[in-house]
């Protein structure tokens, strides 16, 4: 196995864990997303929804043992799939060698091969496309039932092996049973026990006509999708494929967030609020304050806006009521009317005169009779203090009621001052123009300019206060509609705000994850691209190799061959030459010859020498192949053939005439269809028979004069009996479960046509044959004549008879 | 199968018409499998002189078997699918295309090769 080998046909998760562990860059988040998203959709959307924890998958070496074993098929057996009804076998050599299968069109030869493909792809990968193809026609229409697969199977170290599917009566394509019975042992459920999970996808040792056709035909993406299929790299791309999609949809609260910041700020800029200049200072920050945002939006935050709060204060504006006004102007008049102003000073005189008269009758009740001290000629005596008494008594009675009055006219007064002092003054607010503010001011200060007299502030009330009511009631009407405009502005801005602080937050929880998967993708996108060209390599080389045989008469030349670009711009660049210019080489290609390519493509992958593959199977390959490719192929083919089992699935029969005219170690089996999905298989020819073909050719031509029959004949029936002693002796070997390289060396030891024989019939080439000789009477004369060299020629003539005996012998090897 | 020309000359000959050189008007591809076919024969026919096998009746079959058994396996696989190509080639065929001039000049080079090695 040589490095390139080895980096190629690493299970990609291996690879990928080991990268990552050494990347010390690359955050653990990141980490965890690129193997949630290489394990598929599911675990990486748990991991996102943090419904599963993180989890580092186990590597594939460390899980089963996956040591690939080398297999030859012996034998596809079908019933109900497909086109193939009633059971049918199409019997392989398991050994190295070509096997043509020739039907046409729907002779039933794809349905073997879509069999194989199935039991031994089934649970891969790469069959879940093919699958919905199918979805309703998998199962033959003429018999269903029983419907199964059996693929015999040598195995290099082990018992020859059968792979079995089988689907009950009512099973969906999926609802199968695959089994794997290795010699008499038990049954094992699936194929794993072949350790081929991952060889399947890294091999594809089965290739379709459709799908290598198909490659140039679609979009430029899909050749790069198959080959990077091919190269074990689509769970890579799927992985990168399936970050984008998450990427793209955690990325939307945040472009959700943008948009929603760039109306608001255009809202914002067309406001004339003064709370929008905050809003804009608040969202003009690199992280903004949300929960200044959110307060600023439903009002909290009482401060936010001096203009509203000074137009509601004014909406509110006190001023007196007109009832009010009438009340404390009419108490007033009539308060005043009660009391005279002059009556301050007659009530003095009366209390002097009071305090006088008290004085005096204290002085008599005290001193009895007395002359007048004050005006020294009365007598103040008995009916003098009587006199006093009463007259006194009434004085007082008449002060009280004055007093009375007088307080009640202090009371008015004070009405009519707090009447005044109810007048608010009212503040402008800034920025907002209000026509009835100065008709306010002006009444108000008139109001406020009383007179001194009692009557006067009554009339004054009465002539100037209903000014005030009235421009009081028009100064709040118009400051609450100032202040109500002002808010229907508002309230779709504070809507916005809200909205967007809403987003904004949710935007920045997303924000982090959306940092590390973006780094996820960039690290998928950055290594696929190295793990793609590390095992583009190899291959490209065998590539052009294969092209070189080919291409034939192309003049076509191909270079490098890259895979380029990602998700819609993923293409396959080849670089080229033709006729010696530089060029794109896939833009200059024929259908033919993309095609080829194609296979010159997909071939080294199956035959690398580390594939537990021994065989490899072309369904259909040569279609739009014109004949010189046609002969290039075979010798693709005959080189491969060396190493490997090449059954080709061919529906017309230009490989198949091809084949006859070479020594090619190749079988021909022809398939055919007959009514009700009956399918017979039978081989034509093999080599063996090829080269008896030859001598019975030779036999039938009289104008070959005898003694150049007897010297061409030896060379014939050697090469015709050596070939059916090795296709024995191969078979024989690999059923038991011995190596390819092993057989072989065995086989090249051997030189003598009897010693290959014994090989085939005792697996032994130095066990004597004669027994097995003498079995029949036709073996011995006919190997005499297999050894004669071809300078004396046979010692007797090449007649019907000795042909036949050939056959009978070369029969009886191959019935070993 | 008698004939005046060389093997060398009538291969040469077919190469040029491929090229163009002779100014043949279409066809050209089919009149250079004649000629190249005809060169094979002789090279076989000098083959099989050459293996000891000097015969002038025998169907081209039979010679071709002649060389299975008695020349190398490359010689004889090369001769067989350049003469039943060539053959091909010569007749007119309901299904097939005519060969294009990179078919014959690409039949003509194994047929070289046979020419090298004789």
């Amino acid at each position: 196995m040589t490095v390139a080998d080895n980096a190629v046909d690493r299970p990609l998760v291996d690879v990928v864990i080991e990268a990552i562990d050494a990347d010390n860059d690359l955050s653990d988040e990141a980490k965890y997303y690129v193997l949630a998203a290489l394990e598929g959709p599911t675990a990486l959307q748990e991991l996102l929804d943090g419904i599963s924890t993180p989890h580092v998958p186990e590597p594939s070496g460390s899980q089963l043992l996956e040591e690939p074993v080398g297999a030859f098929l012996t034998s596809i057996t079908v019933a109900g799939f497909r086109g193939i009804g009633p059971k049918a076998a199409l019997e392989l050599h398991p050994a190295p060698g070509i096997t043509i299968v020739s039907g046409r069109n729907g002779s039933g030869k794809s349905s073997f091969a879509e069999a194989l493909e199935f039991a031994i792809t089934g649970s891969s990968y790469r069959w879940e496309n093919k699958a919905k193809l199918w979805a309703d026609t998998w199962r033959n229409l003429h018999q269903g039932d029983p419907c199964e697969v059996r693929v015999g199977l040598t195995i290099e170290g082990s018992e020859p092996t059968v792979v079995g599917v089988d689907w009950t009566s009512d099973a969906a394509l999926k609802g199968c049973s695959t089994w794997t019975q290795v010699g008499k042992q038990k049954r094992s459920t699936g194929t794993d026990a072949l350790g081929w999970k991952s060889a399947v996808e890294l091999h594809r040792p089965i290739l379709s006509y459709d799908e290598i056709g198909g490659l140039f035909d679609a979009t430029p993406s899909t050749l790069h999708d198959a080959l990077a299929k091919l190269l074990g790299l689509d769970e890579i791309t799927d992985a990168e494929k399936r970050l984008a999609a998450v990427l793209k949809e955690i990325k939307g609260p945040r472009q959700r967030a943008v948009e929603s910041l760039r109306q608001l700020k255009t809202s914002l800029s067309d406001a004339s609020d003064d709370r929008a200049k905050t809003a804009v200072a608040l969202v003009k920050k690199r992280v903004a304050d949300l929960d200044a945002v959110l307060a600023l939006a439903t009002g909290a935050d009482a401060s936010a806006s001096p203009a509203v709060i000074g137009l509601k204060r004014l909406a509110a504006l006190s001023a007196p009521t007109q009832q009010r006004v009438d009340e404390v102007v009419a108490e007033l008049r009539a308060a005043a009317a009660d009391t005279a102003d002059s009556a301050d000073e007659a009530l003095s005189v009366v209390e002097q005169r009071n305090d006088l008269l008290d004085a005096a009758l204290r002085l008599h009740s005290e001193a009895g009779t007395i002359e007048c001290p004050v005006c020294a000629t009365g007598t103040l005596d008995d009916a003098w203090a009587e006199h006093s008494r009463a007259q006194l008594a009434e004085q007082s009675q008449k002060l009280a009621a004055y007093q009375h009055s007088r307080r009640r006219l202090d009371q008015a007064q004070r009405a009519a001052v707090e009447l005044g002092n109810g007048i608010a003054d009212a503040t402008a607010v800034e920025g907002v123009d209000l026509p009835s503010l100065s008709e306010y001011r002006k009444s108000v200060a008139v109001a406020r300019e009383q007179p001194p007299s009692s009557s006067g502030v009554a009339d004054h009330l009465a002539t100037t206060t209903p000014a005030v009511i009235e421009s009081a009631e028009a100064l709040r009407t118009e400051a609450k509609e100032a202040a109500d405009q002002r808010e229907d502005t508002w309230a779709p801005i504070a809507g916005r705000l809200a909205a967007w602080a809403t987003l904004e937050s949710t935007a920045r929880e997303a924000d982090e994850v959306v940092k590390n998967v973006d780094a996820a993708k960039k690290w998928i996108a950055s290594h696929a691209k190295q793990l793609r060209d590390q095992r583009l390599a190899p291959i490209a080389e065998q590539a052009r190799d294969i092209w070189a045989e080919l291409r034939q008469e192309s003049n076509v030349d191909i270079g490098a061959i890259n895979l380029v670009g990602h998700n819609t711009s993923r293409r396959v660049v080849m670089t080229g030459s033709v006729d010696g210019v530089e060029s794109e080489a896939l833009s200059v290609m024929s259908q033919g010859e993309l095609h080829a390519l194609a296979l010159a493509l997909f071939i080294p992958r199956a035959t690398t020498p580390n594939s537990p593959f021994r065989f490899i199977v072309l369904d259909d390959p040569i279609q739009a192949m014109d004949p010189a490719k046609i002969d290039g192929f075979i010798k693709v083919l005959s080189t491969l053939a060396k190493t490997r089992q090449v059954i080709v699935f061919s529906h017309d029969d230009r490989l198949a005439t091809a084949i006859r005219q070479l020594a090619v170690d190749a079988r021909l089996v022809e398939v055919m269809r007959e009514p009700g999905s009956n399918i017979s298989v039978s081989e034509t020819q093999n080599q063996a028979t090829r080269y008896f073909n030859d001598v019975r050719a030779l036999v039938l031509d009289e104008n070959v004069p005898d003694d150049v029959k007897r010297r061409v004949a030896p060379g014939l029936f050697r090469f015709a009996l050596e070939s059916a002693a090795q296709q024995v002796f191969y078979a024989k070997q690999h059923r038991a479960g011995e190596s390819r390289l092993e057989t072989e060396e065995r086989w090249s030891a051997v030189h003598k046509t009897r010693n290959k024989i014994a090989l085939a019939v005792h697996q032994d080439s130095e066990r004597d044959l004669s027994q097995w000789l003498g079995f029949r009477a036709e073996r011995f004369p006919t190997l005499h004549i297999a050894n004669a060299g071809s300078h004396n020629g046979a010692d007797r003539p090449i007649t019907w008879e000795v042909v036949n005996d050939l056959k009978k012998m070369v029969d009886g090897i191959l019935a070993e | 199968m008698t004939t005046t020309t060389s093997p060398a000359v009538a291969l040469r000959n077919a190469e040029l018409l491929l090229d163009g050189s002779h100014g043949a008007a279409g066809g050209s591809a089919r009149l250079a499998a004649f000629l190249a076919r005809q060169a094979l024969e002789e090279l076989v026919i000098d083959r099989c002189v050459a293996l000891g096998v000097d015969i002038e009746r025998p169907s081209m079959r039979s010679r071709l078997v002649i060389l299975r058994s008695l020349d190398t396996a490359e010689n004889a696989d090369a001769a067989a699918m350049a003469w039943n190509r060539l053959s091909n080639a010569c007749h007119h065929h309901a299904y097939e295309l005519a060969p294009t001039v990179d078919e014959v000049r690409h039949l003509c080079g194994v047929v070289a090769v046979l020419l090298e090695d004789i």
